[in-house]
């Protein structure tokens, strides 16, 4: 039995993850500010232990006093003067906007742990009757000169649209023509542009789009053929047609144009034990790929945590140990909204840097809020819009996470966990500042997963060393 | 220890993927391609 399933999972001050990395390596993951596993040569490793003692709390030195002290304050691992070395500038520093397009609300399967609000499931081809679940052709163009306009007007770097649904490839001709006209509004943003799709899709028609505007594709899957064909299949006329082989055959397809979709994989009650054959397959077809849980509308019981924790934690323990040395691990095999070099203070950017735009060009906090728009770029701008995200009581967190208060804040895992999708909490609790549903599960699974990915650093890392020897 | 740079290096995925892609230039092998650090249905970019 699971004794706590609220409060903080951890109430420790966030400190340092320190550990074996096989054979060769020690390593250093620091909770408290974020900036990736680092693997420690044996005389570095050795002045952090002492410097660490029995605590896991971060080291703060008056100066450095021997080299290893350089090091370890330059990753990170150290403070000097109660402050950590300034990280260089990042490409990411620029501002950046990602949105989710959501081009159609029709989808051609039925997943029954779908999370997107009132959509029209198994919806075959977007017919006469259907068209009203996509958008339109002058609402297209409209979202894409109001993004232009509000790239231009607020200096944004950086524009990612990701095309999604619903089944966005129902309207590949609408995208198509979003695309056209984005690029041809030629703002000094660079854009770049991802689909989130179900894989079922006539390649001839689809791929083109994908190949002409650079798409980076992201394809969801549940585990493994026989589960994946329970949960995702078409209704023909005879019945269920699972759709494995044509996804199987599409991402061949893809694959023949030169790109190489990402696997997002949302972990059941019914497919967690088959999560190492599914990392096995895809791994092996060389794609990446991300686990997340299932984000319901009710609390999940503390035996399935319990149960779903041990078989991820064992899985990452053993995926880390075999995985292809070709991937970036922490990336590849990506748990949830994860991010190991960035200090977070709630899990997603929603409201910041990240919105979701509806097929009729209604503005909400995210996909899982389409049925709460705050606006209307259609008929409003989109500064006016997302202006209500810092007043709406319901998305104030996400735009301020410092003003987030509860629980979460007081666990160890404060920044790394970030206390997962706040939708979801909200969805089950009611409210946001609670952890999440899943706190078990994340809270236990945390150290091993941190452990995990310093395990294949090290692998690849000694890889080098036989090289360059 | 033999790790086949200076052994006083802490080593992260930076210094890694520096290794790796001077490598994949020598050799023409490239690493898996994959889906960028943003990608997921959450875009969580903080």
């Amino acid at each position: 039995m699971i004794e706590k399933l609220h409060g903080p999972f951890s109430a420790r001050l966030p400190g340092l993850i320190t550990g074996a990395a096989g054979d060769s390596w020690r390593f250093a993951f620091n909770l408290l500010e974020p900036r990736g596993v680092k693997l420690l040569p044996p005389n570095t490793a050795k002045r952090l232990d002492a410097l660490v003692g029995d605590s896991n709390a971060v080291p703060n030195l008056k100066a450095p006093e021997i080299p290893e002290d350089s090091a370890l304050y330059e990753h990170g691992l150290v403070t000097i003067g109660s402050r950590y070395q300034p990280t260089a500038a990042r490409p990411t520093d620029e501002r950046t906007l990602n949105v989710w397009l959501h081009i159609s609300n029709a989808c051609n399967i039925g997943c029954f742990y779908c999370y997107i609000p009132d959509l029209q499931k198994n919806v075959v081809k977007i017919h006469e009757r259907a068209r009203q679940f996509v958008v339109d052709d002058t609402s297209a163009k409209a979202i894409a000169k109001r993004l232009a306009e509000h790239c231009a007007a607020n200096q944004i770097g950086r524009l990612h649209v990701k095309f999604a649904g619903g089944e966005p490839t129902l309207a590949i001709r609408e995208i198509d023509l979003f695309c056209e006209e984005l690029m041809s509004l030629r703002v000094p943003t660079k854009i770049s542009f991802g689909i989130l799709t179900n894989g079922v899709f006539s390649p001839d028609v689809v791929i083109p789009t994908f190949v002409n505007f650079k798409f980076k594709v992201s394809i969801s899957i549940d585990g493994t053929q026989a589960n994946h064909d329970k949960i995702r299949f078409t209704r023909a006329s005879r019945g269920r047609s699972g759709t494995w082989s044509t996804i199987q055959e599409n991402i061949l397809r893809l694959k023949e144009v030169g790109i190489n979709p990402y696997i997002l994989h949302t972990i059941t009650r019914s497919n967690f034990t088959q999560i190492d054959l599914f990392a096995e397959y895809f791994s092996s077809i060389g794609c990446g790929f991300r686990l997340s849980l299932e984000r319901s509308d009710h609390a999940v019981e503390p035996e399935l945590q319990k149960k779903i924790s041990g078989t991820l934690t064992h899985f990452y323990r053993s995926f880390s140990e075999f995985a292809p040395l070709e991937i970036r691990f922490d990336r590849d095999a990506k748990f949830s909204e994860w991010t190991l070099d960035k200090k977070k203070h709630i899990a997603c950017s929603s409201c910041r840097k990240y919105f979701a735009i509806s097929q009729r060009g209604e503005i909400s906090s995210c996909q899982m809020r389409l049925d709460e728009p705050v606006g209307d770029l259609i008929s409003d701008s989109i500064q006016n819009a997302i202006g209500r995200f810092s007043t709406d009581k319901r998305t104030s967190i996400l735009h301020s996470p410092l003003s987030k208060i509860g629980d979460c804040t007081q666990c160890e895992y404060r920044h790394t966990c970030a206390g997962g999708c706040p939708q979801h909490t909200r969805n089950v609790y009611g409210e946001m500042d609670r952890p999440s549903p899943w706190c078990y599960v994340y809270g236990s699974l945390f150290p091993a997963y941190v452990q995990a990915c310093a395990t294949h650093l090290a692998r690849r890392a000694n890889k080098h060393s036989a090289h360059t020897l | 220890m033999e790790n086949g740079i200076n052994e006083n290096l802490v080593v992260d995925e930076a210094m890694l993927r520096q290794w790796e892609s001077a490598q994949a230039h020598h050799t023409s092998q490239s690493a898996i391609a994959t889906e960028s650090d943003d990608d997921c249905d959450c875009q969580d970019c903080d």
